[in-house]
């Protein structure tokens, strides 16, 4: 088993299998790309009501190829046949949010229940009718690239580069009217053209992926790699080439993984690829990842709590808090009866002499203490060079009985 | 020091006492450590520039968002065992305003806590909020659809649910935003009148103009409590000017500080 | 008559109360501006039966439930985590959920289906309504026969009760779920725990979608879910009377599409003696019935006023 998973990962699986993993390669990296645009658009459920609407689509073209050849599976036809009814529910889905009262969530999800819905009963239609390859027209749910011949498998390819030449060409208008939509209006570019480009090319990788992942789970690659690429980095453009690089990976993980076994499911393996990609940096990216989120919070909230507890020591306030009063037993500076041991108040004298040159700064300088994030919490040594502090120490005297 | 748990007579008499709050959005305290108790009886402003941390903290006060630090206590009790005494009034664009309902169903949601689940909201319910509305001159708009209604009109509206949920203390975020002239006297008289009525007003407020006017505590908030008192000792130019830092000019300081005639006229 | 008892009666009983369920859910749903929720859990619903499969080895009822019950769960805690923690936008969170969850539920039936059990994606996705057949309802006399009515296929008690519990749900909890979806923050101010109100109805949206799931397929969950809410909308501006008409286009749906899938061919004169998909069908006709709303629904326009901000 693993021999031919590492076979199929070195290319050497055969002609076709490395045309599909090529092919697949090139659609994950083309799906991450646009789908990071559509991202940062914060439409990305949109692909979910395109990639269902294409179902009649393909049961008509179906029918259609049937009714003339006798064999519905003609990939060109059916491709076309679901870029047709994608585009159809694509318009409705504009035109009800625009011109209804109900949101882009409702229409997406009218769209995509009504259209497919429809694709079923055209499907249950069709395998009533004398008509080879029907159970072809399932492939197309879940995705199959088990039984794909080379035409198909060069047809994908070369579509999915085309759409990748075109996403790197637009990317620039892509970034302007997903920041600043006036902004790109006053720059001469068009932000309802490049939208309405935007989702085009978010359709067509949603129809060219349609054979190898299915269309229930197209989606997704449009979706995880750049939620992924967004965990490592802030910067769109590098953001679009992460996500391109880990829709390509997942793909490849997911293609080859398929090709152990005739029975594995191609789209599922691919989608969970890009999941084990997600989870990885969900949990771990140093700047976004969970651990780090979470880390970076407890050390927060303990530093306030301990300031807060510490202040309260020195003004002589009670202190209710469970948190603050566990913090100041644990590093001895109040008894078990509440009671502030020596240490404890010299730190609180500490703390507020800290407040207090934080106050006289801020009083003294308001506009660059706005621009201070953690203000008063960071001890101001830290923050302001020591003759800055000098000279705020010297004009604290005079004023120290004072308080705010 | 006193004992954990024990309460001064300021406290337990005050409708809201606030000590050691802070809250943060992703590690950026956005309220640091306020301290202030809300005097009973008074009509209190809390003012501070864009981002000072005023709607955060009355969300925060009323347990919509979470609280890093800090007690909370209405009439000394922590404010869950309270909140039964305390309205609010958030702003006007919190919410959708296409909701289906009518302006007398949004008037009646100030009864949800007076009613139990089997119980249908009758006449008894009607005539109450009906009673709020025309206090606040609203009457002939009951059935009205809620999206008809103007900005001003809203606002009224949100302040009769406040009334039909006859608190001791009511809280309003910028209950005079972006509303038209006649509304702001028609809401500064009723709240005027509730004040009559001993009851506690608190008002995150954005027009420094008019709070000589219409309030008689001040909170001066940046991030985080600056000063908190009676307007006439604390609204001064120095506090104002530690609160907005150079985003006043002398010229505007004077204008609010004194007990401007020009003001007076306006209202 | 008698044929009408045997096959179409169950079938239609279970369509319109399920689609009656999903649309009243819906109401909310919509409302809310989380239509795609019920999107998200009927795909996930999958995952849970195959789980839940292999691990009972059954296809108990009971067993079904639970594991989609338990999958809708783990979804929306997903959701949250994702979204909260990773601070991704929720239609991509939902999207990064719901796609994964349903890949990993389609890798375990593929892997399943070797050993040799009856299920697969397609019964899944769009269910299998015209199977419910009462083998004893011969004629209008068997419904007061109770040997002929414990014949009935099992399904029907089953979302009957599922019908009965989001009623429940929603009667109970009307005011605080009018209350949470208008002004939340008002909501968790006087203690209407918004939060909880919010779970319990993605709860009760999972329950419909895994009962109707077993009967129907997911599809015409999604569809029942949005489609009558949202042409109920677009008729109103009442909430009790957009309930109403919810329930009306569901009720509509459910008996328009069941007649058409089985006869509608034939009717329309193309002389195919053959019947398709009743559960698409349904789902077609709700939408069909939303087209109509947004051309000609009187309160189709968002209102003009005070919309500054």
């Amino acid at each position: 088993m693993i021999e031919v998973w590492w076979s199929a990962l070195t290319f050497t699986l055969g002609y076709n299998t490395s045309l599909v993993t090529i092919g697949a390669m090139l659609l994950g990296a083309g799906a991450g790309m646009i789908g990071t645009f559509v991202l940062l658009r914060k439409r990305s459920l949109i692909s979910d009501a395109i990639s269902h609407a294409t179902l009649p689509g393909l049961a008509l073209a179906f029918i259609v190829a049937g009714l003339v050849q006798g064999d519905g599976r003609w990939l060109p036809g059916l491709l076309m046949g679901a870029a047709l009814s994608a585009a159809l529910g694509l318009w409705l889905v504009q035109l009800i949010s625009a011109r209804t009262r109900l949101g882009e969530d409702a229409a997406i999800g009218a769209v995509l229940s009504t259209f497919f819905s429809f694709g079923v009963v055209l499907i249950t239609f069709i395998q009533s009718m004398n008509v080879t390859g029907q159970s072809g027209l399932t492939d197309y749910l879940v995705g199959s690239t088990a039984g794909m011949l080379a035409s198909e498998a060069k047809l994908i390819a070369v579509c999915a580069l085309g759409l990748l030449a075109a996403i790197f060409v637009l990317r620039r208008d892509f970034l302007m009217v997903c920041f600043d939509a006036p902004f790109a209006r006053t720059q001469g570019v068009s932000p309802w053209r490049v939208d309405l480009l935007m989702l085009t090319l978010l359709m067509a990788v949603v129809v060219i992926g349609l054979k190898v992942t299915g269309l229930i789970l197209i989606v997704a690659l449009t979706i995880i790699p750049p939620v992924t690429a967004r965990f490592w980095t802030n910067r769109p453009l590098r953001m679009v080439a992460l996500a391109s690089l880990i829709g390509a990976l997942s793909a490849y993980i997911g293609v080859t993984l398929s090709s152990i076994n005739e029975g594995l499911p191609t789209g599922s393996l691919i989608v969970l690829a890009a999941f084990g990609l997600f989870m990885v940096s969900f949990l771990l990216s140093p700047q976004r990842g969970v651990f780090a989120t979470l880390l970076a919070h407890q050390r927060f909230r303990r530093r306030v709590h301990l300031r807060q507890g510490l202040l309260a020591v020195a003004r002589d306030e009670p202190i209710f808090d469970g948190l603050t009063l566990r913090l100041l037993q644990r590093r001895g500076y109040i008894r078990r009866d509440g009671v502030a041991t020596p240490s404890g108040h010299a730190a609180a004298r500490d703390s507020e002499h800290e407040e207090r040159l934080w106050a006289l700064y801020r009083r003294r300088y308001p506009d660059d203490a706005l621009h201070q994030e953690h203000s008063g919490l960071e001890p101001i040594a830290h923050v302001l060079p020591p003759d800055a502090i000098t000279a705020l120490e010297a004009q604290l005297q005079p004023r120290a009985g004072e308080s705010t | 020091m006193r004992e954990a748990g024990q309460i001064s007579d300021e406290i337990a008499a005050s409708p809201l006492a606030v000590h050691g709050l802070t809250v943060s959005y992703d590690h950026r305290p956005v309220v640091h450590s306020v301290d202030f108790v809300v005097p009973p009886g008074s009509m209190t402003a809390i003012v501070g520039p864009n981002g000072a941390g005023k709607s955060s903290l009355l969300k925060a006060v009323l347990g919509i968002t979470r609280r890093l630090t800090g007690d909370v206590r209405v009439f000394g009790q922590p404010f869950s065992e309270m909140s039964r005494h305390v309205a609010y009034v958030p702003q006007r664009s919190s919410v959708d305003w296409d909701f289906p309902a009518t302006v007398i169903d949004v008037v009646t949601m100030g009864l949800f806590r007076d009613l139990r689940w089997w119980q249908i909201t009758g006449r008894r319910q009607r005539e109450q909020a009906m009673d709020s509305l025309a206090r606040v001159g609203m009457e002939a708009f009951a059935d009205r659809q809620i999206g008809e209604l103007s900005g001003g009109q809203q606002q009224r509206v949100f302040l009769a649910r406040a009334l039909t949920q006859q608190a001791e203390l009511t809280i309003l975020d910028e209950p005079f935003a972006g509303v038209d002239a006649a509304t702001e006297k028609a809401i500064v008289d009723v709240l005027k009148r509730l004040r009559e009525q001993g009851r506690t007003l608190l008002c995150v407020h954005h027009d420094l103009a008019t709070v000589r006017d219409y309030f008689d505590h001040v909170l001066l908030l940046n991030v985080r409590r600056i000063a908190a008192g009676p307007v006439e000792s604390v609204f001064t130019a120095d506090h104002l000017q530690a609160t907005y830092g150079g985003r006043l000019n002398q010229i505007q300081l004077a204008r609010l500080v004194a007990p401007a005639t020009v003001v007076m006229e306006d209202t | 008559m008698s044929d009408f008892m045997m096959f179409s009666l169950v079938p239609m009983s279970v369509a319109v109360i399920i689609g009656m369920t999903c649309a009243l859910l819906g109401n909310f749903l919509v409302l809310r501006r989380q239509s795609l929720i019920g999107d998200a859990i009927s795909h996930v619903a999958l995952p849970g039966i195959v789980v839940s499969f292999l691990l009972t080895g059954t296809l108990a009822s009971t067993a079904m439930m639970l594991g989609a019950g338990v999958s809708a769960l783990v979804t929306v805690v997903m959701i949250e985590l994702i979204r909260r923690l990773g601070r991704v936008e929720i239609s991509a969170a939902m999207g990064v959920t719901f796609t994964s969850l349903f890949a990993f539920g389609v890798l375990l039936l593929e892997w399943s289906q070797a050993s040799g059990v009856h299920l697969d994606v397609e019964h899944a996705l769009y269910g299998n309504l015209e199977s419910l057949i009462w083998f004893e309802g011969v004629s209008l006399a068997s419904l007061f026969d109770p040997v002929a009515l414990a014949d009935l296929p099992p399904q029907l008690a089953r979302v009957a009760w599922v019908g009965l519990v989001v009623v429940a749900y929603v009667v109970i909890f009307r005011r605080h779920l009018v209350v949470g979806s208008f002004d939340p923050d008002f909501a968790a101010s006087v203690r209407a725990h918004p939060v909880i109100v919010d779970l319990l109805l993605v709860t009760m949206v999972a329950i419909a979608a895994i009962a109707a799931f077993e009967a129907v397929g997911s599809i015409i969950v999604i569809a029942m879910f949005i489609c009558p809410a949202a042409a109920a909308r677009l008729m109103t501006n009442r909430l009790g009377a957009q309930i109403a008409w919810s329930q009306l286009f569901a009720l509509i749906s459910s008996i328009l599409g069941y007649l058409l899938a089985g006869h509608g061919l034939i009717w329309l004169g193309l002389g195919f003696d053959i019947s398709v998909s009743a559960a698409g069908m349904i789902a077609t006709i709700s939408g069909l019935i939303l087209l109509g709303a947004c051309l000609f629904g009187p309160q189709r326009q968002r209102s003009g006023a005070a919309t500054e901000h």
